[in-house]
């Protein structure tokens, strides 16, 4: 019985790669993520509600969900979910059951995860970082997907664990999670699969790759033909988002029309039965995947912060205060325009600075893309990854935005003229909004 | 705003600076007093004469927390109970200074004027001077990643895309002015260089390098200033002709404004205009002697050619290759070294340059005198080219 449809999607994924694992850099954390994927699910429209899942918010205590609705001008309800592999999918269906009962009539389900697992155990080249992000509404034969209300068992399964006080995610037996778990997906899948017809693809986020191809099995399909995975070798696990992801991913395989059942683990299972729909794939999943620096073990020790480092760097000061007065603004990318002569203002300033006079201003919605006017790379500015690569950047439609190249590392010299995207990152640890703020990068694909 | 008369001159009776280096055996007080006590005994007075004085420290908080108020001034040469202004405003900030005692003169608030810049920055290590100060203070967001010479190299970036400028032209502007402050017994750095030496330097700002840029530096500059009418009573005075000081545009607009070409300053082209009227001078390579002006790194040295009118946009690496702003040419620029080898302790900075320029109207310049010089002019430029500050100097009133 359909239960609600997806109609945007977004996905991000850190570029830094050890190995197949995508790794946050040292300005990206849960909440960079889920911003850049959010951004690509919204496209512009809204969403009465927002859900964000994840296992390693940024805060113990403090709503990261309610940091992203300031970040993305949300102003409806929005809510946390966390504590389980499954935040993602667990979250998908609180969201559907808003819908469908008609207390909102599209919802933003976002979820990002920056798990750590403990340096040289045996489960560290399967994690990767991520964030994905998927705009729904009722079901709607043209949307992306139209997904059944999920088959949910909830049970404490054995499998990976963090202690509140832990950096590190652990492994509980692999044999007992292999079989509590493997068993809690075959019934969710079993559950899901009831009266739905034949279905020959497979969407399974298990933690590793042999309990995927151990429920293809089990549910009777050739693992080779019926998974449909483009994230886990790219990325590796990515956590409480890594069903949504792989579903994400999915919408850019499956023909309109085909049918997949999509399994998430952690804590129990859920599955769920989705068919494609008519809408066009937006290609999220591939251009995420598409960046790529790769890492060696040590700089990736450094920049998660695992190996000690050299001495206190320099850190900006921070006013939780004056970003939300005068910039905060800046963090949603509304500018102003001057009403007499047009001019596009993306500080706030008090008067027009080019009709030099204290004008009407309206509002005026910079955008995400620019042309680099000038740029400079920075060789002694305090950073994990010099040099910092600052480029002057005027913005499609107007305005003006100076802004560190996010990436640099992995990306050619930015260049005067070169055509580039804004990207949410993390400018500083200042413990509020005041340390997030825009970088720029080359727009690729 | 037109020429200015006699009886509405200033002059310099007095000047003198510091060593400037990396001065680890000076305090702040000990480079006030050495200026201050210099200008004062090169104008035959002592400290009890000055009816009013001005400190220019532009950044305390990047030095030793001194330099705040006028206080830092009066403790260490004992002047109390005269007014004191601490002035602040970025590299501009000694000619600022000057403006202020200009203005106090004429107004007959004093008779006797002492202004002084002084910075003291390499009790730290340079990047938890200036650089620590771009990182960790100001707004906590924009223009994070920037350094000084990022807010420059820019406009470097630009010159190169517009104008053709080359990276051998920039390395140029260091091996001029090195050369010139081999010959000055006060600079900082005292040893030429070669093109090849400025390019194989590290890169701090691409295309600047760090021999592109000017050392952090302690130092001091002292000038005494009276109206022009008592000047008589001085040996050899120098005259104000002209001063005008601009800011037109602000800290962070440059960056964020998108009617900025980062090709020119524009604060530099209007304290330009202001001053050459007063001085009467409307075709400056062919009226001045000698010119110091901000080469807080080299690129800034070419923008200022353009924006004080000594060549056409986009002509300034010409003018430099030509020799014309070289010791011996048409129109010596920066004979002192320079920012880049004086260094630029930068509140002391614009002092400095006027004393400079009055040692050769003097006619006392030594080794790198300019010969002949009577007219001479200082110029400084602040922040990301916001606030400019040009005085023309004369050994004769108008």
């Amino acid at each position: 019985m359909s239960f609600l449809s997806i109609l945007g999607c977004g996905a991000a994924l850190p570029a830094r790669r050890l190995g197949a694992r995508a790794v946050a850099g040292p300005d990206e954390d849960v909440l960079t993520l889920a911003a850049e994927a959010a951004a690509g699910a919204l496209e512009g429209s809204t969403a009465d509600v927002l859900f964000l899942a994840t296992t390693t918010s940024p805060f113990a205590e403090r709503s990261s969900a309610t940091w992203l609705a300031r970040i993305l001008g949300h102003g409806g309800r929005s809510f946390d979910v966390g504590g389980s592999l499954r935040a993602g999918t667990r979250a998908l269906a609180l969201a559907g059951e808003l819908v469908a009962a008609g207390s909102a009539r599209s919802a933003l389900v976002v979820a990002a995860d920056t798990r750590t697992p403990p340096p040289g155990a045996d489960h560290e080249a399967g994690f990767g970082d991520g964030a994905v992000a998927l705009r729904i509404g009722p079901p709607d034969p043209a949307a992306l997907a139209t997904l059944d209300r999920p088959q949910v068992i909830d049970d404490a399964t054995a499998g990976f664990f963090r202690h509140a006080k832990d950096p590190y995610v652990r492994r509980g037996d692999p044999r007992l999670a292999q079989l509590q778990g493997g068993g809690a997906a075959l019934a969710a899948l079993r559950k899901a699969l009831e009266g739905a017809g034949p279905v020959a693809r497979l969407i399974a986020a298990a933690p590793d790759a042999r309990s995927c191809i151990e429920l293809a099995k089990s549910a009777g399909l050739d693992p080779r033909r019926a998974l449909v995975d483009a994230v886990s070798p790219k990325a590796g696990h990515t956590g409480a988002g890594h069903a949504l992801l792989l579903l994400a991913g999915a919408l850019e395989a499956l023909a309109p029309g085909e049918k997949a059942a999509l399994v998430s683990w952690g804590d129990g299972a859920d599955g769920w039965l989705v068919e494609r729909g008519g809408a066009k794939a937006t290609g999220c999943v591939a251009r995420a995947i598409g960046r790529q620096i790769q890492l060696d073990y040590a700089r990736y020790l450094a920049l998660r912060g695992i190996a000690p480092r050299d001495g206190a760097e320099p850190e900006p000061w921070g006013s939780a205060a004056l970003v939300e007065r005068d910039l905060g603004a800046l963090l949603r990318l509304e500018g102003r325009r001057c009403a007499r002569c047009g001019a596009v203002a993306t500080l706030r300033l008090p008067t027009c600075t080019t009709c030099r006079e204290p004008t009407e201003r309206v509002p005026h919605r910079l955008s995400r893309t620019g042309k680099v006017f000038a740029v400079t790379r920075e060789h002694f500015y305090p950073s994990e990854e010099p040099p910092t690569t600052m480029a002057v950047v005027d913005l499609d439609g107007g305005g003006r935005l100076t802004l560190q190249q996010a990436d640099a590392a992995g990306d050619r010299p930015l260049a005067i003229g070169d055509a580039v995207e804004l990207v949410l990152r993390r400018l500083h640890c200042s413990g509020d909004l005041s340390g997030y703020f825009w970088k720029c990068r080359t727009i690729h694909g | 705003m037109g020429r200015r008369a006699p009886d509405r001159q200033v002059a310099i009776v007095g000047a003198a600076t510091s060593r400037f280096g990396e001065l680890f055996d000076q305090s702040y007080d000990d480079l006030v007093a050495t200026a201050a006590r210099g200008a004062l005994a090169d104008a035959g007075i002592g400290a009890r004469d000055v009816g009013a004085a001005w400190l220019g420290t532009a950044f305390p908080d990047a030095g030793v927390y001194r330099g705040r108020s006028g206080m830092d001034l009066a403790a260490p040469l004992g002047l109390f109970d005269v007014p004191i202004t601490r002035v602040s405003n970025y590299c501009a900030t000694g000619g600022d200074a000057a403006r202020a005692a200009q203005a106090s003169l004429l107004s007959g608030e004093c008779d006797v004027a002492l202004v002084v810049g002084v910075e003291k920055l390499r009790d730290r290590p340079p990047r938890e001077s200036i650089v620590g100060m771009m990182v960790e203070t100001g707004d906590p967001l924009l223009q994070k990643g920037f350094t000084a010479a990022g807010t420059f190299a820019v406009t470097a970036s630009r010159h190169m895309a517009v104008h053709g400028l080359t990276r051998e032209d920039l390395a140029r502007v260091s091996v001029k002015n090195h050369a010139h402050g081999a010959k000055n017994p006060m600079a900082h750095h005292r040893k030429p260089v070669t093109i090849e030496q400025v390019l194989a330097s590290p890169m701090v700002a691409d295309p600047l390098t760090v021999m592109d840029s000017c050392p952090t530096t302690d130092g001091a500059a002292a000038v005494v200033m009276v109206r022009a009418e008592d000047a008589r009573r001085f040996e050899a005075p120098v005259f104000v002709r002209g001063l005008g000081l601009s800011v037109s545009t602000g800290w962070d607009l440059p960056f964020f404004d998108g009617s900025h070409d980062l090709l020119s300053f524009r604060a530099t082209r209007v304290a330009a205009e202001r001053a050459y009227a007063e001085a009467g001078i409307d075709s400056p390579l062919e009226q001045i002697d000698l010119a110091e002006v901000h080469d807080c790194f080299s690129i800034v040295e070419l923008v200022t050619y353009e924006d004080l009118g000594l060549c056409p946009a986009g002509g300034s690496a010409a003018l430099l290759r030509s020799g014309a702003t070289a010791h011996g040419g048409k129109l010596p620029v920066n004979v002192s070294g320079g920012l880049l080898s004086c260094g630029h302790p930068v509140g002391a900075t614009g002092v400095r340059m006027v004393c400079e320029v009055t040692l050769h109207l003097r006619g006392r310049a030594g080794d790198r005198q300019v010969p002949g010089a009577r007219l001479g002019l200082t110029h400084n430029i602040g922040g990301p080219g916001a606030v400019a500050v040009v005085i023309v100097l004369g050994k004769d009133a108008a």
